[in-house]
């Protein structure tokens, strides 16, 4: 089993239709490769350095899909919700959760304009892998962060994870990736882009052809074929719009998921993460 | 250590007239009628070097400035203008910090990518702030940059070596640049590149200009990002070409990404 070097997915984002994010069982085996524990270790560690040593006591994970690290979370005891627009996902987070023997809440809006009322107020939000890439204008982006702001208590912290841009503006990395996972007798071999795909560099938006093989027992059972758009967002690009927003600043930027992991052009750093604190 | 290509501004000269500059003041000036509603009066050329953009300008009759950096470029650009019976006006500045004494311009230009030399978002909006501050209120600000798909998509739009003689002089000169594409930080999107230029002239042995620079190349979704931070423009209009109506696509005709901003601060 390889897992992908670097995965180009969107959890459950603008697109209830995209058929991958309604086939959540599916989608949860795909995208079961990262070290959860490890990441929530990280991301708990920067939401209290940057939120001046205090620990995240609620959080929301925006986009959350399967809500791996939200049942992480919830697992520590901490009050985790998460946010995602695909009633199937939805309903598949909360079982996946109390089978995880925790309860969590996962709200349906859009996370490009939500409002989830007055009482919902987190000190930590969670945006992973690469959902922002649903976010596909400038104008949506403010939106975006301007809805979070309105749901972090004050000092509250965004923790954002998105591709490199070393994936986007060289020729060295593939922006398609390939990869398998398995789960009892299910297999599943997904292609998140292709070589063909669709890219308009005046929008920056890819058409990414996915394909999702589901073998069991060693027979293919079916394909999955769909598209996603998906937004490239640039460094300089997210820092403009951070400041654009005035609701947040940046407090650290990573490349990969340690506690210190430079955000350059190094071959270890390949992802780029925001930490982000409510002004 | 070889001398740098901009303290030949003639050489300079005869390795960048090759653009159809005519044609492109057409489009230039329909654009900035559009913002104006009326034909531009007096038009300022930000890091213009000869200035091409300018001179044609004045030949139609506008009021023509141009700024650049250096003081050798902005004498050798007004003696050009000049020979083509055009009164340029030169300033020497910085194209991120400048404040001219003139009048408010209603058109100002910033052509050929020259905005690889604004370094950063924060440098990009001094730089904004600065032209709005020497334009008349409504004024049209055109900035034209390479088109992304030259670094997003890396399909070659610009040749990045080529030879250009002066038939006047038999000046000869072959340059070659770097591609900043192939060299880019993807995090400051910032290349270091050397820009390497040959000059052959009659009964003068051959001489070797090398220049490292350090430019940065500007993408569309942060261009409005950093419009917008300024508070001094809004985009009235994108274009791929120098045709008036041409859209801002990734199309066959596609080789630039221009701007045309309406100043509203």
């Amino acid at each position: 089993m390889t897992p992908p070097a670097s995965p180009r997915a969107g959890p459950p984002g603008d697109s209830p239709a995209d058929k991958p994010y309604n086939e959540p069982e599916l989608y949860d085996i795909a995208f079961d490769f990262r070290d959860v524990p490890a990441d929530v270790d990280v991301i708990l560690g920067w939401a209290t350095r940057a939120g001046s040593g205090r620990a995240p006591r609620r959080t929301l994970e925006l986009a959350c899909g399967p809500a791996y690290h939200t049942i992480e979370l919830a697992r520590r005891g901490i009050a985790a919700e998460g946010l995602d627009l695909t009633p199937a996902m939805r309903a598949y987070a909360v079982e996946k959760a109390r089978r995880a023997g925790v309860a969590i809440e996962v709200h349906g809006a859009d996370m490009v304009d939500f409002d989830l009322g007055p009482d919902r107020r987190y000190d930590l939000t969670l945006c992973l892998l690469e959902s922002l890439s649903h976010v596909y204008t400038l104008d949506a982006m403010l939106s975006h962060l301007a809805s979070v702001r309105r749901h972090l208590v004050p000092g509250g912290i965004y923790v954002t994870e998105q591709s490199h841009p070393f994936d986007h503006l060289t020729d060295d990395r593939p922006v398609h990736s390939d990869w398998v996972r398995e789960r009892g007798d299910v297999e599943i071999e997904t292609f998140w882009g292709k070589k063909d795909d669709e890219f308009d560099p005046t929008t920056q938006v890819r058409v990414a052809q996915v394909e999702m093989r589901v073998r069991r027992g060693g027979r293919e059972e079916r394909v999955i074929r769909e598209t996603c758009r998906m937004k490239v967002w640039l460094a300089p690009e997210m820092e403009a719009a951070i400041r654009l927003s005035g609701a947040f600043e940046i407090v650290e930027r990573h490349g990969g998921w340690r506690l210190d992991s430079p955000f350059d052009d190094a071959e270890d750093s390949w992802r780029m993460i925001h930490v982000l604190r409510a002004r | 250590m070889p001398e740098s290509l901009y303290a030949h501004p003639r050489v300079y000269d005869v390795a960048h007239d090759f653009r159809d500059y005519a044609w492109e003041c057409d489009a230039v000036l329909a654009w900035a009628a559009r913002v104006l509603g009326r034909p531009p009066r007096r038009a300022l050329e930000v890091a213009c070097g000869p200035a091409y953009h300018a001179c044609e300008l004045g030949r139609r009759g506008l009021e023509v400035h141009g700024l650049d950096l250096s003081p050798l470029m902005g004498a050798y650009a007004r003696e050009r203008a000049a020979r083509a019976g055009v009164r340029l006006e030169t300033h020497a500045g910085d194209m991120m910090a400048f404040d001219l004494a003139d009048p408010p311009f209603d058109l100002a230009l910033c052509m050929i990518d020259s905005t690889l030399h604004v370094p950063t978002v924060d440098r990009m909006v001094d730089h904004l702030r600065a032209v709005a501050r020497h334009l008349g209120p409504s004024g049209a600000y055109v900035i034209e940059q390479n088109h992304p798909a030259q670094y997003l998509g890396r399909r070659a739009l610009v040749d990045l070596e080529w030879t250009e003689r002066d038939p006047e002089t038999g000046l000869e000169v072959w340059i070659r640049y770097e591609d900043p594409g192939a060299r880019l930080d993807p995090i400051t999107q910032i290349a270091s590149v050397t820009v390497t230029t040959r000059v052959r002239e009659p009964g003068r042995p051959e001489r070797r200009l090398v220049d490292e620079t350090r430019l940065r190349v500007w993408l569309a979704g942060e261009m409005e990002a950093a419009i917008r931070l300024s508070g001094a423009f809004a985009i009235a209009a994108r274009h791929a070409d120098f045709e008036p109506d041409a859209p801002f696509d990734d199309g066959l005709e596609s080789w630039r990404m221009i701007h045309v901003l309406r100043k509203t601060a």
